[in-house]
């Protein structure tokens, strides 16, 4: 069930806990039930959470969802929270591709609505968003001082210059914006991400036409306007090549930084600096810039998505088609939250983690205060997708978060080879789902059966209390990149 | 040229078995040209000449910087590489420095099947060791 050096010892249903041994500085705390946690078998996910249990400053345990698997440092899934005077800030705990994240549009048609026009919508929409490896547009180039103002200025910018509108700024994470600063990013990352605004990218990105086809919490899912039968869209992309690059830049600083303040690592990958340092505090300019180029960069493909609906509906439905939340799954933040009855600032990194506030908090907008911050987790491209919002739970247990998606359980390679004889596509087309690919790799590496099953994820969080179920989406075309 | 994926749940890790540190990087080069070209054929058109210098680490962090500078090459110039020549390998301060050429071409749409992004180079698993006669490297590209 896991390597054999490590203990794990079932706490309830859906938690684990890996009891603090050698240089763990504290313990880790998996969710996941009995069938997630085999799946883990031969994985070095569990590994990864002891590694990260080993770093300086780490309050509470270091955490795990149940959409872990393996990943570089650490495990995608998971959670760690760092003092703000003794702990540290590692971008291998964010990812190379910062500010990562799930957008959700709804529009006002409905599902009977759309189908007779889907296909000439998905074939709209890869014509309108560029996607696949180092994609680019030709009608957004910015200049440096342009780009600049992206950095700062996030998903503001792109409103501010016609895509979208203020009422978009309401439903993102932290409005949008964080406190970036553009001369900390190398000029090789800005020259990465120059022309790359407005692409949805390769890999596991997309954007997803989709329908409400079950409610789970009425009351939430009307305040959210998610009905049975709406139309949504899903957007899945991130800081593209600039935060790549910030990414590999700023590993290079923190593998000095480690060695300069004798910070003992288990993995080198995990090389970070104190919160205190200099070197710390220009990675989170660099990193907060790097969101903000992700946060303008779903802004404006939203843009781009609400073009295509002008030209397969109308004006109309594109204009009435309303952001319902944009999260960020890949970032480190600083945080309030209750620790020991003390209120504590903390740098909560959160890997493949979505932050999943409760109702009441006071960084959720007014429109999401009574309901809580909605959270978006996206499936397979076969399947369906939800939508949750934050618990109590969740604020007090894993510092605000919960998972984020399906989580891999089958490797590109093994994926590639299940589908070399398939034709994905033609298969998901008779089950009524239009896809459309950059490349065929893409499609194959990204087979439903290639991930877990997202209502598996889902069911843990929401019975282990750390998220609750609203609506269950499922996916009528998709553009993978 | 001697390399094998390894199982990975989310990312792509490769082993590289060479007799030389040399071989290794030049059959690195080739795992680079599988990533960013499938199994189309390159053509040795262009020459780039390549001066890498790895951190402290030795060859692994030789290694990384050299893979780096071939994605480098491509996210800049969309060029993909065919063969490396390795001159010189030599001690500066705590690391290595290469000196060599890569040739190879642009990428062409028409000739050549587009692959996924590799976002990076990670230092997860990242190692470069002699085993008897044998150089073995084991790499993880984030995708």
């Amino acid at each position: 069930m896991q390597p054999s050096a490590i203990s794990v010892e079932r706490i309830d249903a859906f938690r684990w806990r890996v009891p603090r041994a050698g240089g763990m500085r504290t313990d880790g705390l998996i969710f996941a039930d009995a069938e997630l946690m085999h799946d883990l078998e031969g994985d070095q996910c569990i590994q990864q959470v002891v590694n990260v249990a080993h770093l300086p400053g780490i309050v509470g345990p270091s955490i795990a969802m149940p959409d872990i698997h393996w990943g570089y440092g650490f495990p995608i899934g998971g959670v760690a929270a760092f003092d703000e005077h003794e702990g540290v800030v590692s971008p291998g705990g964010v990812g190379y591709d910062i500010n990562c994240g799930v957008r959700l549009l709804r529009t006002p048609i409905t599902v009977d609505e759309v189908r007779p026009r889907l296909k000439r919508l998905a074939d709209t929409l890869f014509g309108l968003i560029p996607s696949g490896v180092g994609a680019s547009r030709s009608d957004v180039r910015l200049s440096p001082a342009e780009l600049d103002r992206v950095l700062r200025m996030g998903a503001a910018w792109a409103v501010k210059n016609g895509y979208g509108t203020p009422r978009d700024l309401e439903c993102i994470e932290a409005g949008g914006r964080l406190e970036g600063d553009p001369d900390a990013v190398s000029a090789r990352a800005k020259q990465r991400g120059r022309d790359q605004l407005g692409t949805v990218g390769s890999g596991n990105h997309f954007v997803e036409v989709g329908h409400v086809a079950a409610v789970f919490d009425d009351a939430v899912a009307r305040q959210l306007g998610l009905t049975v039968g709406t139309v949504t869209v899903f957007i899945h992309s991130g800081s593209r090549g600039l935060g790549y690059q910030v990414c590999d830049d700023y590993l290079d600083t923190m593998v000095r930084a480690a060695a300069k303040y004798g910070i003992d690592l288990p993995d080198k990958q995990l090389c970070c600096a104190p919160l205190t340092s200099p070197e710390a505090r220009a990675y989170l300019g660099a990193m907060n810039a790097a969101a903000n180029f992700a946060f303008a960069n779903r802004q404006l493909m939203a843009h781009y998505v609400r073009r295509s609906l002008a030209a397969v509906f109308s004006e109309s439905v594109a204009s009435d088609t309303d952001l319902v939340y944009d999260v960020a799954h890949n970032i480190a933040k600083f945080e309030t939250h209750e620790l020991g009855g003390q209120q504590r600032r903390l740098c909560v990194h959160r890997k493949g983690a979505t932050r999943a506030f409760p109702p009441g908090h006071p960084e959720l907008g007014d429109r999401f205060r009574d309901i809580g911050q909605p959270v978006l987790i996206p499936g397979d491209m076969g399947r369906y997708s939800f939508v949750l919002v934050g618990t109590p739970g969740a604020f007090s247990e894993t510092f605000g978060s919960t998972c984020h998606g399906a989580g891999r359980r089958m490797s590109r390679h093994q994926a590639k080879k299940l589908a070399r004889t398939r034709n994905v596509p033609k298969e998901l087309e008779e089950r009524g789902i239009y896809v459309r690919g950059a490349t065929r790799a893409t499609v194959d590496e990204e087979i439903p059966e290639a991930y877990k099953d997202v209502a598996r994820v889902v069911e843990v969080v929401h019975a282990a209390g750390i998220g609750r179920k609203v609506a269950r989406l499922e996916p009528l075309a998709v553009v993978k990149g | 040229m001697a390399y094998r994926w390894l199982p990975h749940t989310a990312d792509l890790k490769v082993e590289i078995t060479a007799d030389s540190l040399p071989a290794v990087l030049a059959d690195a080069a080739a795992v680079v040209r599988e990533l960013l070209a499938g199994s189309s054929q390159v053509m040795p058109r262009e020459c780039h000449n390549l001066t890498v210098s790895g951190g402290e680490g030795g060859e692994s962090e030789l290694l990384l910087a050299f893979l780096r500078a071939l994605f480098d090459l491509y996210y800049r110039d969309r060029f993909v590489p065919a063969v490396v020549e390795v001159r010189e390998i030599a001690s500066h301060g705590a690391g290595l420095t290469l000196a060599g050429s890569v040739w190879g071409e642009r990428f062409d749409p028409s000739r050549h099947e587009t692959q996924p992004e590799v976002k990076a180079v990670t230092r997860h698993d990242l190692s470069v060791r002699q085993n008897g006669r044998q150089w073995v490297a084991e790499v993880v590209f984030d995708v």
